[in-house]
């Protein structure tokens, strides 16, 4: 037993060397990704639309819900980059400093528009009695078959309630679940605490999965509408 | 003892695997004799798992090409 140990520690020492190596590699590569783009080499743009592109656009698409807005933060963020890559000393990671430009013009697009009709939170929240069990049973419609049409119905449900959550919840939701940033990162690039980003986040999946879960009880899409 | 509530409220740490190792323990000796919130865990990873695919929104080809036209544009004239 003591030998299984052993390997274990081993083992564990060795991808934890791994993890450094690779973290160590990447941060090099960034900091002549870096150097090149403040050179002004147009081959550094084309590494960066190529590294970024995607993610901003999908993100942008994400905030906004409008193909033409987030082409526009698209543009301006890669702009932004051109004007600014001089004045980036490296303090935060370049993806969180991307990120932040483009949650920012994403989000200063939204200002623009007219409020949505607001939902009350508790009416999404799940329901618990004074003894703090389940107000009613949980169905479990985890596994469902997978058939086509109910997964591309589901989806639709998901992308409805994604477009539904208040933009300060639907960023962090966008940045944790589909861009894969850690809460720190996500709280760097908003600029909020990590309380936030956290309680945040866990009343936006909260709000997901209930909205999901009301397509499965109820066999219909809840209706569209906003919520703050 | 946890109640169902303070379950549901330690979910996203617990999925992230932020817990405390105890606080860990307590929620899965809580889930083992709790029916209801084992599917709330299940449904709730599962919406996390489709919440990527939902999200997905691809940049036009003709939008990267203009894009990349914009910013060489940039560079010559800056």
């Amino acid at each position: 037993m003591r030998g299984g140990g052993g390997l274990r520690r081993i083992l564990s020492r060795f991808s934890a060397s791994r993890a450094q190596e690779k973290d160590r590699a990447e941060k090099a590569a960034e900091a002549g990704l870096v150097a090149r783009l403040q050179a002004g080499a147009p081959a550094a743009f084309e590494m960066l639309v190529e590294q970024y592109g995607d993610k901003i656009y999908r993100l942008a698409a994400g905030i906004t819900r409008n193909s033409a807005d987030a082409e526009d933060v698209l543009q301006e963020v890669f702009l932004s980059v051109l004007q600014h890559i001089k004045d980036f000393e490296g303090r935060a990671a370049l993806g969180t400093w991307i990120y932040r430009i483009a949650a920012n013009a994403a989000l200063m697009k939204l200002r623009t528009r007219p409020a949505v009709p607001l939902i009350p939170w508790e009416e999404e929240l799940p329901q618990f009695r004074p003894d703090g069990g389940h107000q009613a049973p949980v169905t479990d419609w985890s596994r469902n078959p997978e058939e086509s049409l109910m997964e591309k119905e589901t989806r639709a449900v998901l992308q409805d309630a994604l477009a539904t959550l208040p933009p300060e919840y639907r960023v962090v939701v966008l940045l944790r679940d589909v861009e894969g940033l850690s809460a720190s990162e996500t709280a760097e690039t908003l600029g909020l605490s990590m309380a936030a980003v956290k309680s945040r986040l866990h009343r936006g999946r909260l709000f997901l999965r209930a909205r999901v879960n009301g397509y499965f009880r109820e066999g219909r899409r809840p209706h569209a509408g906003g919520s703050r | 003892m946890i109640t169902c509530k303070d379950l549901v409220d330690l979910l996203s740490g617990y999925v992230d695997g932020e817990l405390d190792p105890a606080t860990a323990r307590q929620l899965e000796e809580h889930l083992r004799d709790c029916v209801d919130c084992t599917a709330f865990l299940n449904t709730f990873r599962k919406t996390r798992a489709m919440t990527p695919e939902a999200a997905e929104a691809a940049m036009p080809q003709e939008l990267r090409a203009r894009l990349l036209c914009f910013l060489r544009d940039h560079l010559h004239q800056g």
